[in-house]
């Protein structure tokens, strides 16, 4: 008897359906599984029988072929095991599918008949919705992901057992209907900018990329608690909106990091991978490729500590995506694009000592040339997308102890908000969501210089040998600042504060 | 063709051959002419032991070498002086071996009062400062400015100049033709419209290592006295300290803190009885009897073209170069609001900001 069931496929970020087929006929007893399955899929004939046997059921002694239709595209994934499972047993007359044909069926199985937890359901069950589908099936630890698609059924299982009884109506299973989640609130974050004594430099430029979503670059002694404030840097980002939280959670569904009892992922990722990474690991690679260190932090904070460390290459790679907020990545079997719009948070010391220009207390034993030769590690292109340069000291241990106020994280992210939502107010009906991705056109239209800021612009163009391309980079800071600041217009004190972010002669003095 | 002019240019490009050998071949020959057409075995008599020389000077004593030395230098933008010129440096022939040839880019002034200021390639923020601040206010005073046109103190004090619209001179270790190292090729360039470029060297000769001290022997030697800024305790500037001292000129050293290396050799230097330099009057007092002198720069008062708080801020940054963290800990102003004085003081000139998000106040 022949078996139909219905599933699907991912292959990036767009899902194909898939049907499953199962065909019984008399033969020599074998299974084949056939519509070009890869290696995970093709050994899912082990486990699909084990855990029929396990489970109490009868797996035929017959020649069983299984075709994944349409057979001409490849198929990757170990959620065919639980379609295969109800199709080899509604072939066998075990059970009846007849009530099922239009259920989307996704699931891994354990050899025990346990149906396990499987990868990319949130974009799966997007698309199926989109084509019409309304109920799906799917192993319980993926059921607070799949509740996030509005109006779809869910139905969560444990065992293939229950699911057997559940479809033959001797268990009752509850159906969940998915809605839209409207507490997007972070949760509480153990690292507060508190902890962080002196520095009021660097926070407010943390303050200023949080609020416009720019790209920032620390230069410092070590010590000067670069990374650790860098670390700060979520507790004062603004919350997502729900079509941004989904987004990210559909890039964590496919690389499988999702928390399986917290569907939709609330806080803005914030990714420090080390500096031995792989080109590949940050742009994300594989056969079908999985989405990489810039599509992880999409909406959020990619961090590169120590980034002079990095090898040139692995840089290079960041320029296009920061650029295009997506990455495009050609494989043979097509071309997959992963969403990336992330800010560039990276950290350096001055030279390979560590200590030029810092105060008295340490000297700096580098030579000219290797300082040069550090201070271009970062090429120019890339160090042209950083907006804003923030040069770091080491607070001396008065300041440690100093009594002095210092903000709370909450107090900066409130400014914080206030000021991104200021921003969406301003774009709304356009591709932007923050100052950081105006382009040049755009900060024409927007970005609205009153007539006193203009010259101060041209002053410091001439005085500060600035370049062309600063330009634009500063006038987006001004927005954000002069937004922090709750003003239509760009001032003159916010041009002025602006300038002080600006690429300094000694980084770019090469 | 073969006149005492083109010789010297002839010897200068063989290399190698100081004044001193020079003085050695005329009074053997009694003139360079003679030299010219003299027998083989006069030559090697006249240099004895120094028989790489003598060898020199054989092989490339034809007309088509000199030609195509003289042919190096047509049409060049540069003049040559040699030391048999009226335009010759006065104070240059006075010293211990000085160079026959100079080749001068730009225009050349040697009747100003000059002050040598010289220090580390690799200098510290302290040290930038300033060279920077005492080269302008050397410059207000019409005093011109020697240096090596290298980076760290040599590239400050040129620039300090050329801020303040003074003269000022870079001798440098190759050939005029070429700037070294290319960073600096703008100032190079400005330089030679505002000051002038001066080399011992033929065109084309490349920056060896052993020209550099050589150099100092004429920023020394052109200077009327000479300021050290900083040097580590083996730097070249301790060579035209020495230089300067040979040549009777007066040596002031800025003192440094005890600790940075690049100030252990100023303040060695004060230790052992240089001059030590507080302000730019130091030195002034000391030009005033051999030149007149007036300060040309007619300060816009700070009240006048700063604000309250500008005021307030640049006072606090004029105490010690200072971090801006440090500074809005101290200022009590918030650090946003603190950014726009700076950059606001920055563009009128009262302060500039160091590597190290540093600031320092410019008068």
């Amino acid at each position: 008897m022949l078996s139909k069931s219905k599933t699907c496929c991912i292959y990036g970020l767009s899902v194909a359906d898939i049907e499953v087929e199962v065909d019984i006929t008399n033969g020599l007893p074998a299974i084949n599984i056939v519509g070009l399955p890869d290696i995970a899929l093709k050994e899912s004939k082990e486990r699909v029988r084990s855990a029929i046997n396990n489970s109490g059921f009868e797996f035929p002694l017959k020649r069983i072929t299984i075709n994944l239709a349409p057979a001409a595209t490849k198929k990757e994934g170990t959620h065919f095991d639980l379609p295969i499972a109800l199709g080899v047993l509604e072939a066998s007359h075990q059970l009846s599918l007849k009530n099922f044909y239009d259920v989307v069926i996704l699931g891994e199985l354990s050899l025990d008949g346990k149906i396990n937890r499987v990868n990319g359901v949130l974009p799966m069950l997007l698309s199926m919705y989109e084509k019409g589908l309304r109920k799906v099936i799917l192993p319980i630890d993926n059921l607070e992901e799949a509740k996030l698609v509005e109006g779809l059924q869910c139905i969560g299982v444990t065992t293939l057992n229950e699911l057997v009884g559940f479809i033959h109506g001797t268990t009752k299973l509850e159906v969940h209907t998915g809605s839209i989640v409207k507490d997007l609130t972070s949760p509480l974050f153990n690292e507060d900018f508190k902890d962080l004594k002196g520095q009021e430099n660097l926070k407010r430029g943390l303050e200023i990329v949080a609020a416009g979503s720019h790209n920032l670059l620390m230069v410092g002694p070590p010590g000067s608690g670069k990374t650790m404030a860098a670390r700060r840097l979520p507790s004062i980002l603004p919350s997502l909106t729900f079509e941004e939280a989904m987004e990210i959670t559909k890039i964590y569904s496919i690389s499988g990091m999702l928390d399986k009892d917290k569907g939709l992922i609330t806080q803005r990722p914030f990714r420090a991978p080390h500096h031995t990474s792989s080109m590949v690991s940050l742009t994300g690679g594989g056969r079908i490729p999985k989405p990489g260190e810039v599509s992880l932090s999409h909406y959020g904070v990619l961090f590169l500590d120590e980034v002079a460390e990095f090898s040139k290459n692995t840089l290079e790679v960041l320029r296009q995506p920061m650029e295009d907020g997506v990455i495009s990545l050609s494989r043979a079997h097509g071309s997959f694009t992963y969403p990336a719009k992330f800010m560039l948070i990276c950290s350096m010391n001055p030279c390979p000592c560590g200590y030029y220009g810092s105060d008295s207390q340490h000297d700096c034993n580098c030579t000219p040339h290797e300082i040069k030769r550090y201070a271009a590690k970062i090429s120019g292109p890339l160090l042209d997308r950083m907006d804003i340069v923030v040069e770091t000291t080491a607070v001396s241990y008065k300041d440690l102890t100093d009594g002095g106020k210092v903000e709370t994280s909450s107090e900066i992210r409130r400014r914080v908000e206030k000021a991104r939502q200021k921003q969406l107010e301003r774009y709304e009906g356009t591709s932007f969501k923050s100052n950081a991705q105006l382009t040049p056109s755009a900060i024409k239209k927007y970005c609205k210089l009153e007539g006193k800021s203009q010259e101060l612009l041209k002053n410091a163009f001439h005085k500060m040998k600035l370049s062309a391309r600063a330009y634009n980079r500063i006038i987006k800071i001004s927005r954000t600042i002069g937004d922090l600041d709750n003003s239509t217009n760009i001032k003159l004190d916010h041009v002025a504060e602006a300038l002080q972010y600006r690429i300094t002669q000694g980084l770019s003095g090469r | 063709m073969v006149n005492k002019k083109n010789l010297f240019i002839w010897l200068n490009h063989l290399g190698g051959i100081s004044y001193e050998n020079i003085q050695q071949l005329t009074n053997y020959f009694g003139s360079l002419e003679e030299l010219w057409y003299a027998g083989e075995e006069h030559i090697l008599k006249a240099m004895g032991s120094r028989s790489i020389i003598a060898d020199k000077l054989l092989k490339n004593r034809n007309e088509k070498v000199l030609r195509s030395n003289l042919t190096v230098m047509e049409n060049k933008n540069f003049d040559v002086v040699t030391i048999l010129d009226d335009t010759y440096p006065e104070k240059l022939k006075n010293i211990y071996n000085p160079p026959y040839v100079l080749y001068i880019k730009g225009s050349f002034k040697g009747d100003i009062p000059l002050i040598g200021l010289v220090g580390a390639r690799k200098s510290t923020a302290y040290g930038k400062w300033a060279a920077r601040k005492f080269a302008k206010e050397l410059s207000d005073w019409g005093i011109g400015i020697v240096s090596g046109l290298a980076l760290g103190v040599d590239r400050e004090s040129h620039i300090g100049s050329l801020e303040s619209n003074g003269y000022t001179i870079g001798v440098i270790g190759c050939g005029i033709d070429m700037c070294y190292p290319k960073s600096n090729q703008q100032l190079y360039n400005e330089m030679i419209e505002k000051g002038c470029i001066v080399s011992e060297y033929p065109p084309g000769t490349e920056p060896l290592k052993h020209h550099f001290p050589a150099r100092n022997r004429i920023i020394s030697g052109l200077s009327d006295g000479i300021v050290v800024i900083e040097a580590g305790i083996k730097s070249g500037a301790l060579i035209t300290v020495e230089h300067g001292l040979e040549q009777g000129k007066d040596i002031y050293a800025l003192p440094g803190n005890i600790n940075s290396s690049q100030s252990k050799g100023t303040n060695k230097i004060i230790k052992e009885g240089g001059k030590i330099l507080l302000e730019v009057e130091d030195i002034i007092e000391e030009l005033k009897c051999r030149y007149p002198l007036e300060n040309s720069n007619e300060v816009s008062t700070m009240e006048e073209a700063l604000s309250e708080e500008e005021i307030r801020i640049f006072k606090v940054v004029k105490e010690a170069p200072i971090h801006i963290d440090l500074l809005a800990y101290k200022s009590r102003i918030s650090i946003s609001e603190l950014s726009t004085i700076l950059t606001i003081l920055e563009i009128k000139g009262f302060v500039s900001q160091l590597p190290g998000k540093t600031f320092t106040a410019n008068r």
